[in-house]
């Protein structure tokens, strides 16, 4: 099989560092820190960027029945799949895995709010990379809203849930226009709005949260918004990053800005 | 300005895929390709544009917003000049975005938009040419009845929209490259302005072969006269 890329620089993170940032890095997805040495082990190596061993180690533990490790498994899956994966096929194949493989987490565990959210995190992602238009009409709208729904049901707290249901409504607003975005998916532009809001008065330091907040912005409320999407946008760019998806984050956030 | 920062850089990828797509063709264009291209991460390109159904939607949006603003002058084409400026202006349409037309049977195979908009867009070729030779026949540079109108407009339509086709058959190697754009848009705006021979009056017709023989930059067309 062919070995996924490579994080540029790994980062030197140990277990107990990671345990120490884990209240700021899982702040928006409110996964509880592992007591258990193996599954925090397995994390770190998430943290530091090391993708496809986080995942190696991940499918160890849930071999031995540990199904809290789906959530590290699926997460370090799409989040590889979504920000380094290069050729578009192998990408759309490790998010349509790692889409499986949370929809049998949600039923392994339905009370775990991080299934549901990798699955229709891994869903969304792969449904934009089809194209929302066609993945609209093949019925995955409905799958990813709902899962998202039932995050936040389970969760209030989960802001990451609550930026992906904000983008969900812009996305579909954006390529189906307002009308029927709203009869057909339930998709809503107050909604969208409201909840990007929310997300991002619950978890203002969320890096990610706002890089997709300044892209939804513009899709539902248009030039109104570059302002505000420019500010978010040097806010990611100026923050410091604790772990390789912030890292990854950043760096969009500044290549964005250097093409002024 | 400052404040465009992310419209900027979808903006340079457009740019960029534009390129490559028209060079290589659409399908033999990985995202790879076009990120490094552009030296961007993979997920840079993704938060941009997540699938390359959507480079082509939004490329395809472009020009048909484009061809839209210029069909609507059809019917103020009033002479020959400007019937020929109208043809080399959609020519060069056609040229800007020739991987749409390079491809066209596996994009319409694999995209719904293009499926649903394309089919649309001649439908509205033709009626901007019928309204083009009304005009003309009003204006007394044609004298085509309404049965050699529908005939004529759907004739234009079909060599404009394929004669870049045409071109790349007859050179494969080299039809498509940016040095010989200028003399594929004359030979079709040419062609296309030919097929109004029949039907011009006999002013316009030696004012059509004067036309003819400047914009194709030889001897012209050896017409016959009627």
């Amino acid at each position: 099989m062919q070995h996924w890329q490579l994080f540029s620089t790994p980062l030197h993170l140990s277990p107990e560092q990671v345990r120490q940032l884990w209240p700021r890095l899982h702040r928006g997805d409110t996964e509880p820190c592992p007591t258990a040495d193996d599954l925090l082990e397995a994390w770190t190596l998430f943290h530091r960027g090391e993708f496809e061993a986080a995942v190696e180690r991940g499918l160890s533990l849930t071999a031995k029945g540990q199904h809290a490790a789906w959530t590290l498994v699926n997460r370090a899956t799409a989040v590889y799949a979504n920000y380094m994966e290069p050729q578009e096929s192998l990408r759309l194949n490790l998010l349509e895995q790692a889409a499986e493989q949370a929809r049998m987490h949600t039923e392994l565990q339905p009370d775990n709010p991080n299934a549901w959210y990798l699955w229709a995190y891994s869903l969304g992602r792969y449904a934009q990379g089809i194209s929302v238009a066609k993945a609209l009409a093949q019925g995955m709208g409905i799958r990813v809203r709902d899962a998202l729904e039932k995050t936040i049901a389970l969760n209030p707290a989960h802001s990451d849930a609550k930026f992906a249901l904000a983008t969900f409504h812009a996305e579909v607003i954006d390529k189906v226009g307002e009308l029927i975005a709203r009869m057909t998916h339930g998709a809503r532009k107050d909604l969208g709005l409201a909840l990007y809001a929310e997300a991002h008065a619950h978890n203002p330091s969320s890096l990610v949260g706002m890089l997709e907040m300044a892209k939804g912005l513009v899709m539902l409320e248009g030039d109104a918004q570059q302002a505000h999407a420019h500010t978010l946008y040097q806010q990611v760019s100026g923050a410091v990053a604790t772990d390789a998806l912030e890292h990854l984050v950043v760096a969009l956030a500044r290549a964005t800005l250097s093409d002024l | 300005m400052a404040k465009k920062a992310p419209r900027r850089t979808a903006e340079r990828i457009l740019e960029v895929t534009l390129k490559l797509f028209n060079r290589f063709g659409e399908p033999n264009v990985s995202t790879t390709l076009i990120s490094s291209e552009l030296n961007i991460s993979p997920g840079n390109l993704y938060y941009h544009y997540p699938a390359k159904d959507e480079l082509v939607n939004a490329l395809f949006a472009r020009y048909q917003a484009s061809l839209h603003k210029l069909l609507a002058a059809a019917p103020e084409v009033a002479d020959l000049e400007d019937a020929w400026f109208f043809m080399h202006s959609l020519l060069e349409g056609i040229w800007h975005y020739r991987f749409l037309y390079r491809d066209l049977n596996d994009l319409l195979t694999k995209n719904r938009k293009l499926e649903a908009e394309l089919k649309n867009m001649l439908q509205l070729k033709t009626s901007a040419f019928l309204a083009l030779l009304q005009s003309l026949d009003h204006h007394g540079v044609l004298a085509i009845n309404a049965t050699e109108r529908d005939l004529s407009a759907t004739h234009m339509v079909v060599m404009l929209t394929w004669w870049l086709s045409y071109e790349y058959v007859r050179d494969p190697r080299h039809a498509m490259e940016d040095e010989n754009a200028q003399q594929s848009l004359l030979r079709g705006a040419q062609h296309v302005l030919g097929l109004l021979w029949p039907y011009a009056t006999p002013e316009a017709r030696a004012h059509l072969q004067h036309l003819m023989r400047v914009y194709s930059g030889t001897d012209g067309p050896r017409l016959q006269k009627a």
